[in-house]
């Protein structure tokens, strides 16, 4: 509050002085009249592009409201979906309520969990993710930094083959892949709605977005100094040595921010799942059909949001936790010359 | 700083003496190098080019993917089906094309902006990051599904107490906005653009995270150096900006245009990848599946290969 006043005091001064300066808007004019004959483009451009004073002012409020609003649109869902979780069926269909339910209930998380078959699916989709952004990061970072750092021959088409399997539309493969899982290695054994397609993809950098996460691996540590491993070739430290001890630590913040993006994107994906293990129990499968026994089309839409809120409300509480690393990892790519 | 705490740390096996080898280290890199990137290499030659190989074949031939039978070559029978038998491919990837082109150029200049805002100083900078960035992991997959279906939200926003223009779809629904730009900037060209971004601005929020992540961290790589030097020089902060940081990060808006695009046109939620999807659904239209496939992949890669040249001749690389 009292910053609020000062800074409500701070413009009134500036507008109407009281110590019989002139206003702020009587000095902007008479001093743009003197110099308007000398003014140039590079003056005039000094003088009324660089954000000083007034224009800083709007500015700020103008940023001010641009982050509110849309920090408000991307929150406001999450809000309504939490809402409606904890509505009874009559809160939803009674229009004089808002925001608060009256009578509140847990009908529709109790409904939701069970059409989900929550805890189950919660497990499974919990554990392939987790192998999944594991295998993925591995790859991600050894590759990257083999992409980074080595010159080798076919290094620059290895990468446009990298880029391009993030290019070609997964449906493309889809056949081959099914075929592929469906029979084993040409044998008997079908692996289709089982964790392994997925996490042999992954092991071998095809996985969801796989691509991205090598290319962004390489981004950081193309960025990183050569000082950083010379030295430590020139104390005698191997490759491998000087990649764990030396490299790795240091993109520790990108490493989470890559782990970070492959769970949560593995936990709500769906096309690999559809193609490769259509009928496994994980979250984003039994989603689809959550509200299909619903005949009611309220509480249909209620049912629907309150089961998005329980897939995405785990993922929303390992963001909060690994958000400081993500940032750093932002914030950390600064270090480069 | 960094180097010194590197060396202190190897300092320790560094006592061993250093294996003999008679190769050089120009060769031991270059075979290191195969060795880091091997994972790559293996899923490439085991089971992605054989795959996309297998496709192409499928895509020629009769009963693809039914196990243990041979593939019947019919020459360009399945194309054929697909494009004069089977209704709609081409005029689905031409509507859903044009329908994001808009957003494309609308997410990289939004993108960049959000990115410059972010990059400033202002309290509650790491509050505003954390938001911003709540989208690139929540809106994604059957996240997306749900944003397609009628959510209570909708019901919410038609209530009388609150008109926010954000609906259930989490789609920006305000048609007030729209057709007051449509009315102020007339209904064809430029009006239609801008009502249209203007109508799927939660879809660009939400997709534009990664170019976001993209732009801030090549912001934040920029040498201050360069800012001072520009400082001492009196330039302004207009002139910074397009002097230094704009060339600075052109790169990178190459990168975030290339990932926009694709990002985009893969989808789940893309018109001609539901398309076709569909047709993967019954095993009698698999072959005809397969050269959509083929047929959109062509295209989709013509599309991003002729964006990149167009574009990366007004790059500036710095080395």
């Amino acid at each position: 509050m009292k910053r609020i006043k000062e800074f409500i005091l701070g413009i009134k001064e500036k507008l109407f002085p009281s110590n019989g300066k002139k206003s702020f808007l009587a000095e902007m004019r008479t001093g743009n009249k003197i110099q308007r004959e000398k003014m140039d483009w590079g003056t005039w451009k000094r003088r009324n592009l660089n954000l000083n004073g007034l224009g800083k002012l709007i500015w700020i409020i103008l940023r001010f409201v641009i982050i509110v609003g849309i920090s408000y649109m991307i929150l406001y869902p999450f809000v309504v979906k939490f809402v409606v979780a904890f509505s009874s069926t009559e809160d939803i269909v009674d229009n004089t309520v808002m925001y608060i339910p009256r009578q509140g209930s847990t009908y529709f998380l109790e409904r939701a969990m069970l059409n989900m078959n929550y805890w189950k699916s919660f497990m499974n989709t919990a554990l392939l993710s987790l192998f999944v952004s594991v295998f993925q990061l591995f790859v991600a970072s050894v590759a990257g930094y083999g992409f980074a750092r080595f010159k080798f021959k076919g290094r620059d088409l290895l990468f446009v083959l990298v880029l391009l399997t993030l290019m070609i539309p997964a449906q493309t493969i889809q056949l081959p892949l099914y075929v592929r899982f469906s029979h084993f290695l040409g044998t008997d054994l079908n692996l289709i709605n089982t964790f392994w397609p997925l996490v042999i993809l992954s092991m071998f950098g095809l996985g969801l977005k796989n691509g991205l996460y090598i290319y962004l691996m390489r981004q950081f540590f193309r960025g990183l100094p050569k000082e950083l491993e010379n030295s430590a070739y020139i104390d005698g430290a191997g490759f491998f040595r000087t990649f764990i001890s030396i490299m790795l630590p240091n993109a520790a913040n990108m490493m989470i921010t890559v782990f970070l993006f492959s769970f949560t994107w593995q936990w709500t994906d769906t096309t690999y799942n559809r193609m490769l293990m259509p009928k496994l129990e994980i979250l984003a499968n039994k989603a689809a059909t959550v509200a299909s026994s619903i005949k009611d089309e309220a509480q249909q839409m209620a049912i629907n949001d309150t089961a998005c809120l329980l897939i995405i409300l785990p993922l929303l509480i390992v963001f909060l936790f690994a958000q400081r690393y993500f940032i750093q990892s932002i914030e950390r790519s600064g270090l480069v010359e | 700083m960094a180097e010194k705490t590197a060396a202190v740390k190897v300092a320790a096996p560094a006592k061993k003496p250093p294996k003999r080898r008679n190769l050089s280290l120009e060769t031991k890199k270059s075979l290191f190098g195969y060795v880091f990137v091997s994972p790559i290499i293996l899923g490439l030659a085991l089971i992605y080019i054989p795959a996309l190989i297998q496709s192409l074949q499928f895509s020629f031939s009769e009963n693809a993917g039914r196990f243990g039978e041979k593939a019947v070559y019919v020459g360009w029978q399945n194309y054929h089906d697909a494009l004069f038998e089977e209704s709609g491919f081409l005029q689905t990837v031409y509507s859903s094309t044009v329908a994001l082109l808009p957003q494309i150029f609308v997410i990289l200049i939004f993108s960049f902006f959000m990115a410059n805002i972010l990059n400033q100083n202002f309290r509650g900078r790491a509050i505003a990051r954390v938001i911003f960035f709540i989208p690139v992991v929540l809106s994604t997959g059957i996240v997306t599904y749900f944003d397609n279906l009628s959510s209570m939200q909708d019901r919410y926003d038609g209530g009388e107490k609150l008109d926010v223009g954000v609906n259930g779809g989490g789609g920006f629904n305000s048609v007030e906005i729209e057709s007051m730009v449509l009315s102020a900037l007339g209904n064809s060209g430029l009006g239609t653009v801008v009502s249209g971004a203007i109508a799927s601005l939660y879809t660009v929020i939400t997709s534009s995270g990664i170019q976001m992540l993209i732009f801030l961290s090549g912001l934040q790589s920029i040498s201050i150096n360069m800012y001072e030097a520009a400082k001492v020089e009196g330039a302004t902060g207009w002139e910074v900006f397009w002097k230094i940081s704009f060339p600075m990060i052109s790169p990178l808006i190459l990168v975030n245009l290339l990932y926009t695009v694709i990002d985009l046109f893969i989808s789940v939620d893309n018109a001609t990848i539901t398309f076709i999807s569909k047709y993967y659904e019954s095993v009698s239209t698999y072959s005809v599946a397969t050269a959509f496939s083929w047929m959109y992949t062509v295209l989709l890669l013509l599309f991003v290969g002729i964006v990149y040249l167009l574009v990366n001749k007004l790059i500036v690389y710095q080395d």
